[in-house]
């Protein structure tokens, strides 16, 4: 009786997970674009979009903007300033205002010149101030001491405040003279013309607006390319698909195991009048009840998971704040939809069986189930019962292994699921593999990053520079700065990198070949051409179908320009593959871009002190300085998280296989409670018995050891199809160590998944089971 | 003193709350040789007798002992060994193994008490002789008969040359003409051999083939008395 109410369990799990998971799954990227969006959209105050300068003079007014398309238009200044502090990087976001909206709870907001600010009540208690009290700020280069004359609620602008970056509130009035905009704005806020717009609206406004502004360039306050979460999801599905398929495994076993025991039942039914058809379908039915219930607690599970999922990437948990949870009704419908399909569709298969059963036979209750063992379990345990033949344990374990279907279904289950964590772990070890060796080919010392714009004419970027060429250290022809854009390449999506071209080389040679031909020389002359010209990537250059000498589109922020293609290199893995190379000239002036993302160089020493001096110059500027080793370790970091949280699946995956294998070996135990009776009988005593339940067990994790081996380097082919398929080849190389580590663990598994049975068979009634009555 | 002897011995089982006290003060001495059937009504505790006297259920009070030896006092593994060596069991429902071939199933005793099966080739064909099934010794049980799989059942018992067969109800589930062959055979054994066998049955015609019959009403043995042999 417990053995049933287990396979119940077993099977109402199985569905139910199944159904969570499809939810979660669904949900999961939603909760990822509001854990982003939701705070940009709250610090918006009710505003869409930002409006910046798209031309060299960073001031505009705000009759230089056409509002088609827009309304409700309110023009700022912004600056970056930056915080002294001995450890990290404190960035205070200047906002020069006219007004403020926000909720006070202390003083006021000035809008006179003086040097007073507005902070929020949150930075105010991280850095204990008070109104009245001063906070030291550098802009462009120099001290400021502002009062505060306010501390306002922490919500509005100051919703995104935390204690490494946080906005600042002065007037208008104080910063326009400080920067000289003369009255004039760096960034201006509007909402849509259309209210309640959707995703495709939002976009399509924003490009008739750009189109109809030269001189400004609007964006999407609360935007996140759906292209960065378009892999994200892919990789999700898989993994989801692993989970489904042990689930399948584990519903269509059980349910096979439901019509062998109900064979009488059946039979009765039969000699009631029952038609074939007429029993499939009530196994169906049964099926589709299980699913219902299923379904009811699956989505419980899955709206509870989404809900932990909220909870943990809310941006603000740190400070008690919680994105809201939101439960999208057709993602629980999906899902439920799935589990029931699922349900369906893996107790088919043995309920379509009962069309092949002789109604005479059932009747008579002589059915005899014939299992068909493969080619490969033949094979196999042909190998052992000869070569085990005089060891009796080893013999008989084989023998067991070959005739009881639970007992494959094992092998099954253990190898799929024990392939798919060898592939990942595999994938993971690859991928860190790939980013060391990456970052070891790149010749440089230093990165120099989240450089702030200014709003002088002199560019920050440029400001750098000046320093790192002065300084006897650096080597001067290393020194490469990168610029850039997102936009399209004709019609693929792609990083634009404007750069000085033989600056990247040198930084890039050892990664990306430049010493064959063609490359070589277009690349030489790309060096030294004045015209419009780009290299692109072997990626890109199959995607948009072009060669060297075409002439193709390249758009950033709806400005487009005609460039003729220099060379096509292959980039690998730099950006994905997907980037392309301009000179740095056309980037800032076609496109506006006027800072560096990043400025890397090399240096005639690196060390201790060295990384201290440039940190500091680096930080003057209120940038980030980090050395390649600090690099290469983030980018692992980052991609061994990543792997992590694709890894779960797989445990998912095997977990569901271990409760199915102990639900497994308990049945065949149970099942063949006789057969050990008589092997009782004939001088088999517990011992023995206790020894051929681990042999047989133990015997079926090796196999799907040795099975799992090379379907998981299939998986790893797949793997690698599907990465080169998202415009990321990378080689997939199995990790040894990982067969090792986790064979030992599904060995182990099968060990503690055997305990109940060897239990059981220590309580076995001999003559309960041999007596007919 | 007999080959297997009995004293005092009773049986209860507990049913929950209720106690059924299955046999009562059995007492019964069995000489090497005889071919000893117990017979009764339904439910009369014979199976019960039987599978205490093969050690494979132990008196709630009393002593049985075979060839001298008190069954209480071996362990487990000794009383497996005796199993294993010196008795045989053949039961009514045959109880081969499904996945071993006929030779195979002949030779399970063998495989678990260690021995090379392949130093025992001589006593599987002569096991295989007696139950007249040599050709059949690939096949699986899933290919036989019923009386062919009794047969097979016979010869493990065999295999070890054990002093004593334990019989429950060996045709109970085969046709009248398949079963007195076996009955033959049974006697051909006992003769031949010398081997002593008990069986339970519900037979009369099967019973006439032992040497004496004990009839057990009750949990108690009401006669024993000796049985004339029938050519």
């Amino acid at each position: 009786m417990l053995e049933k109410k287990g396979r119940l369990a077993l099977l109402i799990f199985s569905i139910m997970l199944s159904c969570a998971l499809m939810i979660v799954s669904l949900g999961l990227i939603d909760v990822i674009f509001d854990s982003f969006t939701a705070p940009l959209k709250k610090a918006a105050c009710g505003k869409d979009i930002s409006i910046t300068s798209s031309t060299e003079e960073p001031f505009f007014k705000a009759s230089d903007v056409n509002e088609k398309g827009i309304k409700d238009l309110e023009g700022e200044l912004v600056m970056t300033s930056v915080i002294e502090d001995e450890d990290e990087m404190i960035y205070a976001n200047l906002r020069g205002k006219e007004e403020l909206s926000t909720d006070m709870i202390k003083g006021e907001f000035n809008s006179s010149k003086d040097k007073t600010c507005v902070i929020s009540k949150r930075i105010a208690d991280d850095n204990s101030l008070e109104v009245g009290d001063y906070l030291e700020v550098i802009v462009a280069g120099t001290k400021e001491r502002l009062k505060v004359s306010g501390i306002a609620t922490t919500d509005g602008i100051f919703y995104n405040d935390n204690q490494s970056t946080f906005t600042v509130v002065v007037s208008y009035k104080y910063l326009d003279n400080l920067i000289g905009a003369n009255g004039k704005y760096n960034m201006m806020t509007a909402t849509f013309a259309k209210s309640a717009v959707s995703k495709k609206e939002r976009t399509d406004s924003l490009k008739e607006f750009n189109k109809a502004n030269e001189n400004v360039i609007a964006s999407d306050i609360a935007y996140m390319d759906a292209g960065d979460t378009g892999m994200i999801q892919t990789i999700l599905y898989i993994m989801l698909g692993i989970v489904c398929v042990v689930c399948v495994l584990i519903i269509r076993g059980v349910f096979k195991l439901i019509i062998t025991e109900r064979i009488q039942t059946i039979g009765t039914f039969m000699s009631q009048g029952a038609t074939k058809r007429k029993i499939q379908n009530m196994l169906l039915v049964e099926s589709l009840l299980y699913a219902l219930v299923s379904c009811v607690v699956g989505t419980l599970v899955g709206i509870g998971g989404i809900a932990i999922l909220t909870r943990v990437l809310s941006p603000f948990a740190k400070y008690g704040i919680y994105n809201e949870v939101k439960i999208n009704p057709v993602h629980i419908l999906i899902g439920c939809v799935f589990a029931v399909i699922l349900s369906l569709f893996s107790a088919w298969a043995p309920i379509r069986k009962v069309k092949k059963l002789q109604v005479k036979e059932v009747i008579l209750n002589r059915v005899e189930v014939h299992e068909k063992t493969g080619i490969l379990t033949r094979i196999i345990t042909g190998i052992g019962i000869k070569l085990f033949k005089n060891k009796p344990t080893l013999f008989l374990s084989f023998n067991n292994i070959r005739s009881s279907k639970l007992l494959r279904n094992n092998m099954v289950l253990l190898a799929f699921s024990l392939a798919a964590v060898l592939s990942i772990v595999s994938a993971s070890k690859s991928m860190t593999d790939v980013v060391v060796g990456a970052y070891n080919d790149m010749d440089y010392d230093y990165t120099i990053t989240n450089i702030i714009s200014s709003n002088a004419k002199d560019t920050t970027t440029d400001s750098i520079i000046k320093e790192l060429k002065a300084d006897k250290n650096v080597k001067n022809d290393s020194i490469n700065p990168t610029y850039y854009g997102y936009g399209n390449l004709d019609d693929f999506e792609l990083a634009v990198c404007g750069v000085n071209a033989q600056a990247f080389q040198k930084y890039i040679k050892n990664y990306i070949d430049f010493s064959k031909e063609p490359l070589k020389s277009d690349y030489e002359k790309f060096i030294n051409s004045s015209d419009k010209e780009v290299v692109i990537s072997t990626v890109g250059a199959d995607k948009i179908n072009k060669k060297v000498g075409d002439m193709v589109k390249i758009s950033i922020n709806e400005k487009t320009e005609e460039f003729k293609i220099a060379a096509i290199a292959d980039f690998k893995l730099y950006n994905s593959g997907c980037m392309c190379l301009i000179d740095q000239r056309y980037i800032k002036e076609i496109f506006g871009i006027r800072e560096a993302s990043n400025i890397t160089y090399d240096t005639v020493r690196a060390n201790a002190d060295t990384y201290k001096k440039y940190k500091k110059l680096a930080k003057n500027y209120g940038a980030t300085l980090s050395s390649i080793e600090e690099d290469k370790q983030q980018n692992v970091e980052n991609n061994a998280i990543m792997m992590k949280a694709f890894s779960v699946f797989a445990y998912i995956a095997l977990g569901v296989a271990a409760i199915g294998i102990f639900n497994n070996i308990t049945i065949c135990f149970m099942q063949r409670k006789r057969e050990f009776a008589v092997m009782t009988s004939v001088g088999m005593n517990k011992n023995m018995r206790r020894k051929l339940i681990l042999a047989e067990n133990t015997i079926c994790a090796m196999v799907s050891i040795l099975v799992a081996v090379p379907l998981g380097k299939l998986f790893n082919e797949g793997i690698e199809a599907l990465l080169k398929s998202m415009g990321t080849p990378m080689d997939v190389y199995y990790d040894i160590k990982g067969i090792l580590v986790y064979g030992l663990l599904v060995v182990g598994i099968v060990i503690v998944a055997s305990l109940s049975a060897l239990k059981k068979s220590k309580k076995m009634s001999v003559i309960a089971e041999l007596k007919y009555e | 003193m007999g080959i297997i002897e009995v004293k005092n011995v009773n049986r209860s089982f507990e049913n929950g709350k209720e106690v059924a006290h299955v046999l009562k003060d059995i007492n019964l001495d069995i000489e090497e040789g005889e071919f000893v059937s117990i017979m009764g009504p339904s439910g009369g505790g014979k199976s019960t007798l039987l599978y205490l006297l093969g050690g494979l259920d132990q008196p709630s009070s009393g002593s049985i002992k075979i060839n001298g030896v008190d069954l209480s006092t071996l362990k487990d593994k000794e009383l497996c060994k005796m199993r294993n060596e010196e008795i045989g069991f053949v039961f009514q429902f045959y109880n081969l193994v499904p996945n071993l071939s006929v030779e195979d199933n002949i030779a399970l005793p063998l495989m678990l008490s260690g021995k090379k099966i392949s130093d025992y080739k001589d006593k599987i064909d002569e096991c295989l002789e007696i139950i007249g099934m040599k050709d059949k010794r690939k096949l699986t049980p899933r290919e036989l008969s019923g009386g062919q799989q009794q047969r097979v059942a016979i010869a493990r018992a065999l295999v070890f040359d054990p002093k004593i067969l334990f019989l429950d109800e060996p045709i109970g589930n085969l046709d009248s003409k398949t079963g007195f062959k076996i009955m033959e055979l049974f006697r051909k054994i006992n003769e031949k051999y010398n081997k002593t066998i008990i069986q339970v049955t519900h037979s009369e015609e099967a019973a006439e083939y032992g040497t004496s019959l004990v009839r057990l009403v009750d949990g108690q043995i009401k006669t024993v008395k000796e049985v004339r042999k029938t050519a």
